[in-house]
């Protein structure tokens, strides 16, 4: 009784809509958040989003100690049963990081030669620069710029829901 | 016309029942259909939507994750490519609102709690984390418009479609009822013209077939029959004509007979009354009162035949007239006294006192039935008793007379009860050997008395012998009607006729009993000073009659014919005319009623008067004559005394 072929229709229309890359706009912060604490989340939240080249069983957080970030994640993690950790950013260990939250002069090692490290850091260029996730504060909002090039060339993927809400800054991945 | 509303109905009928199924049916289907649609469709709607959705909220994962709800509420409003979204809200897990989508074009006001608003509550999961609940208000109103459309349409359909089934039931039906009128109207055909030879044709195999096969055969075993039964009633129909033309001849044949028997009888019987008055031996007049006795005796029995025969004819007709039953009973009583006497039998008469001096009825018939009975009784009878009782029934509708005729004879035989009435009957031969009879007399009685509409019947004397009764309707006179004198004079005349029957009926030494000496019957010898005219074509007569009117000192004139009869009575002044009933040229009924005329208008003679004289002995011709005008009648032969009598009656007429 029911047309099915306008369904269909319809059913395709909406679909495409929902998958289809829409611009960022400008909105209300989350409410109620530092921005210590809105940047755990971002941090505590990216591996969900982004896959590694070999399968981990949990998630290494390497951060500069002594921080008010730090505290906050060493916090979280303790209180959670997963497998996730949180270390110290130390020079040499960058390897046994999944990921490194610091600025570009804390990199002591050449980005390009480091394989599954996702290198985060709220520093002001840092994704233009060569770093892979750049936090920035956008008012009360926290946003995310992904050099994407450098991300890929460490083998690891963003996942299209994480490109949907941040700003993709360098150059493209030569592949895509 | 009855069979056109019988076809009409069966038709409506069918096609009804046609219409009924399909509506009955298509109803069903639809009711179905539209059940199944609405429940289909419903979870169609809430399945895609959900579907999509479940799409949605694994797209708003990360903008929930990074508190992204711009982001969100981007993703959301791509929900308004489906339509019947009407509202989608993001929860965090704490009950926080994250975002908010509503339809461009709706307010955003609250929506109605509506019953076709359907939630669908759909989790956020990032890894298995519930980190967000997605809500969506669908709107399934449109489904609902839909189906209602849809129901409409389908309302429709079923309408049309039962209009339809009714049409074509209709139409279809004619083709089986058309056949079936026909049928219907050749039948009432055939009932009204009674026509068996028509046949319906109707060719084709089917139970109307088998109907139409079983009517041509009832119409053909009818018309068999139907041919058969004209055929049989034809027959029949001429077997009882030739059975009546037979009966007719036989009683055409006895009436001839005995009127044949009589003429002869007549010149005998004159002639011996005149032999009787000469002077003759003892020897001689016992002899010649044996030939008169066997002559009477004779008479009797044709007359018997004649009275049958005209009964059976139907000829007979009843008078109804009043008269003094008492007399009559008297008169019969006197009749049988001395017979009864030399029997050595006691004859009582018992008249109760309800039981009305006069009465109307036919008293002639009356009388012949009482004879009938009482004659029988004495004759049957060798010692004890007759005796006859008169009583009024008054229990039933009518009141009626009962007369009961008892004697202390051999009785009836219980096997021949059922037979007496019959004709021809006697109870036992011997019996009828030793006391002669024609047997008809109780067939004449039973039928006299059902002409006068009683009964008659026979029961056995309790004390022994018989116990004949009859009953007819009793209807009493008005007491100031007088009894012409033409009925005493016809009661003087006929008495002697009474006399020979009552020496037939009880006599039972009969007509070939011994001679016997009986005393020389003395004729009054004083001369009647009366002039006659006899009107008489017979020779015989005219000469039997001028003997013993010439004998008694009467001043006789002859003619031969009604017309000479008519001239002699204008040119000369008779006191009495003996008119003979048939004679050529003008008849005695004839000439009489020219006589009675010249007497009316001209006043010639009018003291006149006329008796008939008739060889038909033969009742109801009585009223026949009177209606002429006849005085009174004689029955040929002519007895000297019933002669005297009327001279007597003629001369008493006279001196009044």
């Amino acid at each position: 009784m029911i047309p099915k072929l306008m369904r269909s229709g319809v059913l395709l229309s909406a679909a495409l809509a929902i998958v289809s890359l829409v611009p960022s706009v400008p909105s209300q912060s989350a409410p109620g958040l530092t921005e210590s604490e809105l940047k755990a989340v971002f941090l505590l939240r990216l591996p969900q989003f982004v896959s590694w080249p070999d399968e981990q069983s949990g998630t290494i957080f390497c951060i500069a100690p002594a921080t008010e970030l730090s505290s906050l994640l060493q916090e979280i993690v303790a209180s959670e049963p997963k497998g996730r950790e949180v270390r110290p950013l130390l020079p040499g260990q960058i390897n046994n990081c999944d990921i490194v939250f610091g600025s570009l002069s804390d990199t002591v090692e050449d980005l390009a030669a480091v394989r599954g490290v996702l290198w985060v850091s709220d520093q002001p260029g840092f994704a233009r620069d060569g770093g892979m996730v750049e936090l920035k504060r956008n008012g009360a909002r926290m946003r995310m710029l992904i050099n994407l090039k450098v991300l890929e060339s460490a083998g690891l993927r963003a996942s299209s829901k994480l490109l949907q809400l941040s700003e993709v800054v360098g150059d493209l991945p030569e592949d895509a | 016309m009855l069979s056109r509303v019988r076809q009409q109905s069966i038709h409506r009928h069918l096609a009804k029942v046609g219409a009924f199924i399909t509506s009955l049916v298509g109803g069903i289907f639809l009711v179905v259909l539209l059940g199944v649609s609405l429940v289909s469709s419903r979870e169609e709607l809430l399945e895609s939507t959900s579907a999509l959705t479940s799409v949605l909220a694994s797209n708003l994962t990360a903008s929930v994750a990074f508190r992204d709800p711009a982001t969100a509420a981007e993703l959301l409003s791509g929900l308004d490519a489906v339509p019947d979204v009407l509202e989608a809200m993001l929860f965090l897990p704490d009950g926080t609102a994250f975002a908010y989508y509503r339809p461009g074009n709706l307010p955003s006001t609250n929506l109605p709690d509506q019953g076709y608003l359907e939630t669908l509550t759909i989790p956020v999961q990032l890894e298995r984390e519930q980190i967000a609940t997605l809500r969506v208000k669908v709107d399934l109103w449109p489904v609902y418009q839909r189906l209602i459309w849809v129901s409409l349409l389908a309302a429709l359909l079923w309408l049309v479609g039962i209009l339809a089934a009714y049409i074509l039931s209709r139409t279809l039906n004619a083709r089986i009822t058309q056949p079936l009128s026909a049928l219907a109207g050749m039948m009432s055909e055939v009932t009204d013209r009674e026509d068996y030879s028509r046949r319906f044709s109707y060719e084709q195999n089917n139970e109307l077939g088998l109907v139409v096969d079983a009517f041509n055969e009832l119409m053909e075993r009818t018309e068999d029959r139907e041919q058969r039964l004209k055929a049989m009633i034809t027959a029949l129909v001429k077997a009882r004509d030739e059975a009546e033309a037979a009966a007719r001849s036989k009683t055409s044949f006895l009436a001839n007979m005995s009127h044949e028997i009589r003429t002869p009888m007549n010149g005998i019987m004159g002639m011996i009354a005149l032999l009787q008055r000469g002077e003759l031996s003892t020897q001689q007049r016992a002899y010649f009162e044996t030939i008169e006795r066997s002559s009477e005796a004779l008479l009797t029995i044709i007359d018997d035949i004649l009275d049958f025969t005209k009964i059976e004819a139907g000829r007979l007709v009843l008078i109804r007239e009043p008269f003094d039953l008492f007399d009559s009973i008297a008169s019969i009583e006197a009749l049988f006294v001395e017979t009864a006497k030399q029997k050595g039998l006691a004859l009582k008469v018992d008249i109760s006192q309800a039981v009305p001096q006069r009465i109307v009825g036919d008293p002639g018939r009356i009388r012949q039935v009482l004879l009938n009975l009482i004659g029988n009784a004495i004759k049957f009878t060798d010692q004890g008793s007759v005796s006859l009782s008169v009583r009024v029934l008054d229990n039933q509708t009518l009141p009626a007379l009962k007369f009961t005729v008892a004697d202390t004879g051999p009785g009836i035989l219980p096997e021949d009860e059922e037979r007496i009435f019959g004709e021809f009957f006697q109870a036992d031969v011997s019996l009828t050997r030793a006391h002669g009879g024609t047997g008809l007399g109780l067939a004449i009685a039973q039928q006299l008395v059902t002409l006068m509409q009683g009964s008659i019947g026979y029961a056995p004397n309790p004390v022994g012998g018989s116990h004949f009764w009859f009953d007819i309707p009793l209807m009493e006179a008005p007491s100031n009607e007088v009894l012409g004198p033409a009925i005493s004079a016809l009661t003087a005349s006929q008495a002697r006729a009474e006399m020979a029957r009552l020496g037939r009926l009880t006599n039972t030494d009969s007509a070939d009993a011994a001679p016997e000496v009986s005393e020389k019957k003395q004729i009054g010898s004083s001369a009647y000073e009366l002039n006659v005219l006899v009107a008489e074509d017979s020779e015989v007569n005219q000469f039997i009659i001028r003997e013993l009117l010439v004998e008694w000192g009467v001043n006789v004139s002859v003619v031969a014919d009604g017309a000479a009869a008519v001239e002699a009575f204008k040119s000369e002044g008779f006191d009495l005319i003996l008119m003979d009933i048939q004679m050529p040229k003008m008849d005695g009924l004839e000439a009489t009623r020219l006589i009675r005329s010249l007497q009316r208008k001209e006043s010639i003679n009018t003291d006149c008067i006329v008796v008939g004289l008739s060889a038909h002995a033969m009742s109801g011709d009585r009223e026949k004559y009177m209606a002429e005008g006849m005085a009174d009648y004689l029955t040929k032969p002519i007895r000297p005394a019933a002669l005297q009598a009327i001279l007597d009656a003629c001369l008493k007429h006279q001196v009044e």
